[in-house]
């Protein structure tokens, strides 16, 4: 009997010292995890190195990019360096099949908790990434509990040298779990995961008796690399209806829209979402221009419920009576607070023909 | 004040075209719009089918698509159809939606002449001038209408006829048009056909039996030599120059080439229309039935 095709999603997540792939499979349900460390001469160019051992264990295992759904990237350092080094990296054959698309760790994380049963992400979960000497970490807490919930992830980081914390310090234990007990008091959690090169060996022993203390403990090192494929399943509903603020670097927390008129009232429509990288967040929507050749934008501060108002005015549009004039708006960002919004005179139909001229917007908006 | 408005639905891959009017539309605020300003055409009738096909298919509006065909039923009230079609999206705003429901409401209710002659001056817009033709005839046939109202058809039907090339029925249209109506404008139309077709010297000559004043013809004079003026400046005048200057210069093959080759592209343009007009008789029409069986 023929077997039924189920989607594979892939999720890779380049880091300086190990290259994680996690194949989530949805007809099963199930992830297989693959961890691939690099040895020091290979560090200088990781993500080179990182990919070839993808492509060289793709092709152990007779696997192609065509036998994925999706494929996604998340990178230790995601800057456009970096990211145009993976794009330029990857092959003819993969451009083909799939878009580039690289997400922060950071996201991939909360991708990770929001793909999860509602118990891990409804109540406070915390991610401790433990990397070098420092001590990322990403709380993701409800900051509304209304019958419309809503969530906010933030990353920040610790320098552990405050709290006396070396690498190979015979104390680590001890200093480690002092930290962390005050740490745990500040940002109380329910579920935490454990991640990073730091957290390995058999050095936690106190420390693991405080983190366990009434909470779910969970510790691995393909988290990104699941989150990351996670996120072709589907969008998080939360992160689509801009309830999910997610406070890091890269992040837009503003939305960009226009207002129209429903059922007499106003109301706010966004063309661009919150909750993703400013090189992932694009939006388009088409509008019918009414009496006058201005188009409003209102760029809404979901960090700070505040609200801004711009207009832009579009010129040299030929001679059409009212309503009949289709205006396609694009917006992308340049930075997290940079963009540029695109108007394209599309006309309306062969009435009235449009004339393609583009009107560009540039926006910068108050962080 | 309301400055734009959110689109809905899909941007159509195929167009859907309009049979009567032949405009092509592709979105939802296209079909509306087109719609509201051609509410004549559906007195009668509604849409084709195959536009509430074209609503689910292209539009991916397939709720709409569905709430529209339960009102096709011929026993139901037409205007449950264009109301749910107009209220669907925000191109309209409720008091748009009354006003463009009002005007429809007088429309029906409106004598049959005066809803063919507005369905045939729609369709002269639109230059579809065979399908005016038909409606203006209509419009005359019952004999109801007052001797401005009866005027008003000639005039326009004159104006369809001449689209067609049928001068000598255009004059016949264009003086009846001025003993009904008495209108100036019928006469000068006339008078642009005389000249046209018999010459500038014979207009004037036929223009004199109407017992027109000097005055008035010295106008029609430079009226007629500001529009002369006008289409020289047009693509269809350079056409013609380029086939004068080749028959004057020696190169009468090449003339008569350009000629034939500048008839085949007019009756390309009028083809359509010309054999509309041959079959329009033998179609059926979404015209109303005045002698019923």
């Amino acid at each position: 009997m023929e077997q039924l095709e189920t989607r594979r999603f892939a999720g890779i997540d380049i880091g300086k010292d190990a290259v994680h792939l996690s194949v989530y499979d949805e007809g099963k349900g199930e992830m297989t995890e693959e961890t691939f460390p690099l040895q020091e001469s290979e560090q200088e160019d990781y993500i080179d190195s990182g990919l070839c051992y993808i492509l060289r264990y793709m092709e152990a295992n007779q696997v192609k990019w065509e036998d994925y759904h999706g494929v996604y990237f998340t990178m230790e350092d995601a800057s456009k360096g970096c990211r145009d080094h993976l794009t330029e990296l990857l092959d003819a054959d993969f451009k083909k099949r799939h878009a580039v698309n690289i997400m922060t760790r950071f996201r991939a994380f909360v991708e990770y908790v929001f793909h999860q049963e509602r118990a891990v992400w409804d109540r406070n979960t915390l991610l401790l990434d433990y990397t070098g000497n420092i001590l990322h970490y990403i709380q993701v807490e409800q900051i509304r509990s209304s019958r419309q919930k809503a969530y906010r992830a933030v990353l920040r980081e610790i320098d552990l040298e405050q709290y006396d914390i070396g690498r190979e310090d015979e104390n680590k234990d001890y200093n480690f779990s002092r930290m962390i007990k005050q740490f745990l008091v500040k940002h109380p959690a329910h579920i935490i995961f454990l991640t990073g090169e730091g957290f390995e060996g058999n050095w936690m022993r106190k420390t693991l008796t405080y983190l366990c203390a009434g909470r779910r403990v969970f510790m691995g090192q393909n988290l990104y690399a699941n989150g990351a494929s996670l996120y072709g399943t589907g969008t998080i509903p939360f992160m689509e209806e801009g309830m999910l603020l997610l406070q890091g670097p890269d992040m837009v927390y503003h939305t960009i829209g226009v207002t129209i008129q429903e059922n007499g009232k106003l109301k706010y429509v966004p063309i661009t979402s919150i909750g993703r990288e400013w090189y992932n967040t694009k939006g388009s929507i088409d509008i019918i221009l009414d009496k006058s050749q201005k188009v409003e934008f209102f760029y809404h501060n979901t960090k700070e419920n505040e609200m801004e108002c711009t207009s832009c005015e579009i010129k040299d549009l030929p001679s059409r009576p009212p309503k009949t004039t289709r205006i396609r708006i694009q917006v992308e960002f340049t930075s997290d607070t940079e963009g540029v919004i695109l108007l394209k005179d599309m006309g309306f139909g062969t009435m009235f023909p449009g004339t393609g001229k583009v009107t560009i917007f540039p926006f910068k908006l108050i962080s | 004040m309301r400055e734009s408005m959110v689109c809905i639905g899909q941007i159509g891959e195929e167009p859907y075209c309009f049979q009567e009017t032949g405009v092509c539309v592709f979105s939802y605020e296209e079909m509306v719009y087109y719609l509201s300003e051609h509410m004549i055409c559906y007195l009668y009738t509604l849409p084709d089918e195959e536009l509430l096909y074209y609503i689910r298919d292209q539009l991916g509006l397939e709720k709409l698509s569905r709430q529209l065909s339960r009102f096709r039923d011929p026993a139901k009230d037409q205007m449950k159809y264009f109301s749910t079609l107009f209220r669907e999206g925000n191109y309209f705003t409720e008091d748009e939606i009354r006003q463009i429901l009002d005007e429809y409401r007088k429309l029906k209710n409106m004598p049959y002449p005066v809803q063919c002659k507005w369905k045939g001056d729609m369709f002269l817009n639109a230059n579809r001038a065979s399908m005016a033709i038909y409606y203006y005839k209509e419009a005359l046939r019952q004999n109801t209408m007052d001797s401005a109202e009866t005027g008003a058809v000639y005039h326009n039907m004159g104006i369809a006829k001449a689209r067609l090339f049928r001068y000598h029925d255009a004059d016949v249209d264009f003086v009846k048009a001025y003993q009904y109506a008495g209108d100036e404008e019928s006469l000068f139309c006339y008078y642009c056909i005389n000249v046209f077709v018999e010459g500038l010297a014979q207009a004037k000559e036929e223009l004199r039996s109407f017992k027109v004043s000097d005055l008035l013809l010295e106008s029609f004079e430079n009226r007629f030599d500001a529009m002369n003026d006008e289409f020289g400046f047009s693509g269809l005048a350079a056409s013609h120059k380029k086939i004068d200057y080749l028959m004057l210069n020696g190169r009468e093959e090449d003339g008569m080439n350009a000629r034939k080759k500048l008839v085949r592209e007019l009756q390309k343009e009028f083809r359509q229309e010309l054999e509309t007009e041959d079959n329009l008789y033998s179609t059926n029409l979404p015209a109303k039935n005045v002698f019923p069986i």
